[in-house]
């Protein structure tokens, strides 16, 4: 290819003194000498230099992939000690891990063997196996602590992604566990863990004979060791934690009529900060725990009021005919988002916390209530309802666009999990009510199981 | 002449000019990398890092070290009074020792005195049985050398006459071998007149036996000579054959081989082609064994991309790690392509190691998520 111009410019110089032969660029003067000598060479080389001095490589495009959980394996801890390990501190990170939907935990009998520390492990015995990561852990007990250190493992890249070494006491070590998933979960996916925290809800039992007793109970993120705070025969509702995550704000109808409540989880002692005639309810913390935003309908209609909690003001921050209820905080304290009926159906409305200004947010649906604000204060998770059909969908705060994340058919009480990446909600099935959790994207769903009958008004821990 | 000069000028540049091409076509070639071995699988010992411990933990250590230095220091006391005691049971132990030892050694002594009475007796009887078997002896003696002494003279007696008999024999013997000795003298002289007729015969003989001899030699030379200028002439004619069919096999050779040459570009042809195929096919099995084997993170989405270099031995190992030298900016999206890759191991590259030398040896991976 890149001869031709040289054999041309060759044939040009030979030939071009016999004949007449000439191009528009290989001139020949009369006398049939050579027009431009350089003219040429310029030429030719400038051709010539089209040579390729270096091949471009190969490139390979991947645009699929698969969507599946990542495929991990936790080999059960070994333990050195006297009596038996108290807490089997694998199976709880490996049931946190899996209940995630991030992860896709492999079972132990299929394990070829179960090493405890990093000389142990065969790396293309796990390559074998599919799984991508390994968490192996060692508990030995030490003068009544037990000291706890753990390793996670790129199978292919055949490296350590990380090791810890921690301090527990026999009580904590539920809660070691748990942190242990946390710092697993956060270092492989990017999102913070919460699997250490804890959730409240309220529990109704039937007693017989039209006798319920219904509990506000707290347990940790995976339901284990439920403790009951407050129970009644007479209905609780709509518990709150304090930013703090020390108290608990709920209504309670034990007196016959709506209270108020905060109560101090430590001690269990509670005080009432509400009890006006008529509603009192939907208590919301502000994030600097110094407020309370209520439902009070002393002056004729639900309205939002802000209950300051050491000086006992209260400031009505909205004036309408219809019912304004379920207030959240944004995380700055800047903003209330509420739900009101004023355009004739329940919608989320948004105003300054210092009331007034009132905005409209939903647009779609003919239902949308329990506003409840991220932490990171980007996304309002709700319910959003439509002929009877009610589930949870978030709204994106920059862009105003809804997604429903949940099949419904009666999703209730969303609310945020401190990642702001998971949505805690509860749901009814077949006429008993269980919990829920749902990531914000919509792709990982949990279910939670809990033995009591009826599950309901969750919310996460701060 | 005049025209010949002015080519002189342009033959120079043009030579210049085709130098510089070639080079510049020589340097287009890569340099071929060195194939090394694969990596065995590391096992990296890991290092662990601490979290902070709670204070709590802290306070109690100290108060742990105070008793352990008291208790040492009873340990250390109670070890020197055992000690002590251990020493004197020692002593009274080595006393208790010497007097048993006493005691034995003069059982012994009686013993011995005991034992050296008995041996001196024992030792006086058995000397009277000696005497008295001595006395018994030397009178069996002096009987037997009576009887010697009269044997003795019976022998010399016989000795005598045997010898008188003998020197008789002697003188007989003696004429006997004198008369045989003049008989094989006479013999022996008529044999050798014998022998001499003989050899003159013989040699007669040999004279006449040679002439017919070389006779024979001639004849037989000429008749090899006749012959040997046949076998010449046949060689000769053979040889002319034998070029013959060479030349002509030279022919059909040359005929056949130009035949297999056309179909070898023919083949070659096909068989780039199929090169070509089989690169491609290659391509399309890299990305979709690489596509099956890619978990996406849950950060991933569209827009994102990172680009991965690899380098492959010819089995479709990865030498080494993949390189990312384009991040997508989120670590954990890229960590999810280059396990990817490490899990499509082995890639499967084409047979062909030219193509693979060419191609895919070492190239990119771009990964990025559409929808």
């Amino acid at each position: 290819m890149c001869l031709q111009p040289v054999l041309f410019f060759w044939v040009k110089v030979f030939k071009g003194r016999s004949g007449s032969i000439s191009t528009g660029f290989f001139e020949l003067n009369d006398r049939g000498n050579d027009v431009s000598f350089f003219r040429r060479m310029l030429l030719v080389g400038l051709i010539g230099f089209h040579v390729p001095i270096t091949q471009a490589e190969m490139n390979i495009e991947i645009t699929e992939g698969i969507e599946s959980a990542m495929p991990i394996a936790v080999v059960p801890f070994g333990f050195q000690g006297t009596a038996g390990m108290p807490v089997n501190i694998g199976s709880i990170v490996n049931s946190d891990l899996g209940r995630s939907g991030y992860f896709k935990t492999l079972d132990e009998q299929s394990m070829l063997s179960r090493p405890s520390t990093a000389e142990e492990v065969r790396f293309n015995e796990w390559q074998s196996l599919g799984q991508n990561y390994l968490v192996i852990g060692q508990v030995a007990e030490e003068a009544g602590q037990y000291n706890i250190q753990f390793q996670v493992f790129d199978i292919y890249k055949g490296t350590q992604v990380l090791g810890y070494r921690m301090v527990s006491p026999p009580p904590e070590l539920r809660r070691t566990a748990h942190q242990i998933s946390d710092i697993i979960f956060e270092k492989l996916t990017g999102n913070k863990g919460v699997f250490s925290g804890r959730i409240i809800y309220i529990t109704s039992q039937s007693q017989g004979k039209n006798q319920r007793i219904h509990r506000l109970q707290v347990a940790d993120a995976d339901g284990f060791n439920p403790q009951t705070i407050a129970s009644s025969p007479e209905p609780l509702m709509s518990p709150a934690w304090s930013p703090d995550g020390r108290k608990v704000a709920y209504v309670s109808f034990e007196r016959k009529t709506a209270g108020i409540y905060v109560q101090t989880l430590a001690t269990g002692e509670r005080q009432k900060v509400a009890e006006f005639p008529g509603i009192n309810g939907a208590p919301a913390w502000s994030p600097d725990g110094q407020k309370l935003a209520l439902t009070l309908s002393k002056d004729g209609n639900p309205d939002i009021y802000v209950l300051n909690l050491s000086t006992r003001s209260l400031t009505k921050l909205t004036q309408s005919y219809s019912i304004d209820t379920e207030p959240s905080w944004s995380p700055d304290g800047s903003q209330i988002v509420f739900t009101s009926d004023r355009g004739g159906k329940p919608q989320l409305y948004i105003m300054p916390s210092s009331g007034g200004g009132e905005k409209r947010l939903t647009f779609t649906g003919d239902y949308n209530a329990g506003a409840s604000f991220s932490p990171d204060g980007k996304n309002i998770a709700m319910v959003h309802g439509n002929r009877g059909d009610y589930r949870i969908a978030v709204m994106d705060l920059a862009t105003r666009t809804v997604n429903v994340l949940t099949e419904g058919r009666l999703d209730e009480s969303p609310s945020f999990a401190p990642n702001s990446n998971l949505i805690l909600y509860a749901s009814r099935k077949g006429g008993t009510g269980y919990l829920s959790a749902v990531s914000i994207d919509g792709k990982m769903q949990q279910k939670l199981v809990f033995d009591s009958s009826e599950v309901r008004e969750p919310a996460w821990s701060p | 002449m005049d025209s010949q000069k002015r080519f002189v000028w342009p033959f120079i540049l043009a030579l210049a000019l085709h130098v510089v091409l070639f080079s510049l076509f020589a340097l287009s070639f890569d340099t071929k990398p060195k194939e090394s071995s694969e990596p065995a699988p590391e096992i990296i010992q890991a290092s662990l890092e601490e979290i902070d411990v709670p204070p709590e933990a802290d306070a109690r250590p100290e108060k742990q070290d105070e008793s352990r230095v008291e208790q040492q220091k009873a340990a250390e006391e109670k070890r020197q009074q055992l000690a002590e005691q251990q020493k004197a049971e020692a002593a009274k132990a080595a006393a208790e020792k010497a007097e048993a030892e006493r005691a034995a050694a003069a059982e012994k002594a009686s013993a011995q005195a005991e034992a050296e009475r008995m041996a001196a007796a024992k030792a006086a009887a058995e000397q009277a049985e000696i005497a008295k078997a001595k006395a018994v002896v030397e009178a069996a003696k002096a009987k037997a050398a009576a009887e010697k002494a009269a044997a003795e003279k019976a022998a010399e007696k016989a000795e005598a006459a045997r010898a008188k008999a003998a020197a008789e024999k002697a003188a007989a013997q003696k004429a006997a071998a004198q008369k045989a000795a003049a008989e094989k003298a006479a013999a022996e002289k008529a044999e050798a007149a014998r022998a001499k007729a003989a050899a003159e015969k013989a040699a007669v003989e040999k004279a006449a036996a040679e002439k017919a001899a070389a006779k024979k030699a001639e004849a037989a030379r000429v008749k090899a000579a006749a012959e040997k200028a046949a076998a010449e002439k046949a060689a000769a004619e053979k040889a002319a054959a034998a070029k013959a069919e060479a030349e002509r096999m030279a022919a059909a050779k040359a005929a056949a081989e130009q035949a297999e040459s056309a179909k070898a570009k023919a083949a070659a042809e096909a068989a780039r082609a199929a090169k070509a195929a089989a690169g491609e096919n290659a391509k399309n099995a890299i990305q979709k064994k690489v596509n099956n084997s890619w978990i996406r993170s849950p950060s991933a989405t569209t827009g994102m991309k990172c680009t991965i270099k690899v380098r492959l031995t010819s089995g479709g190992q990865v030498i080494g790690e993949p390189v990312i030298i384009a991040s997508s900016g989120d670590e954990i999206f890229d960590n999810s392509a280059v396990n990817a890759v490490l899990k499509a191991q082995p890639l499967p590259v084409p047979t062909d190691r030219e193509l693979f030398n060419k191609e895919f040896r070492s190239f990119t991976f771009t990964f990025e998520p559409r929808g």
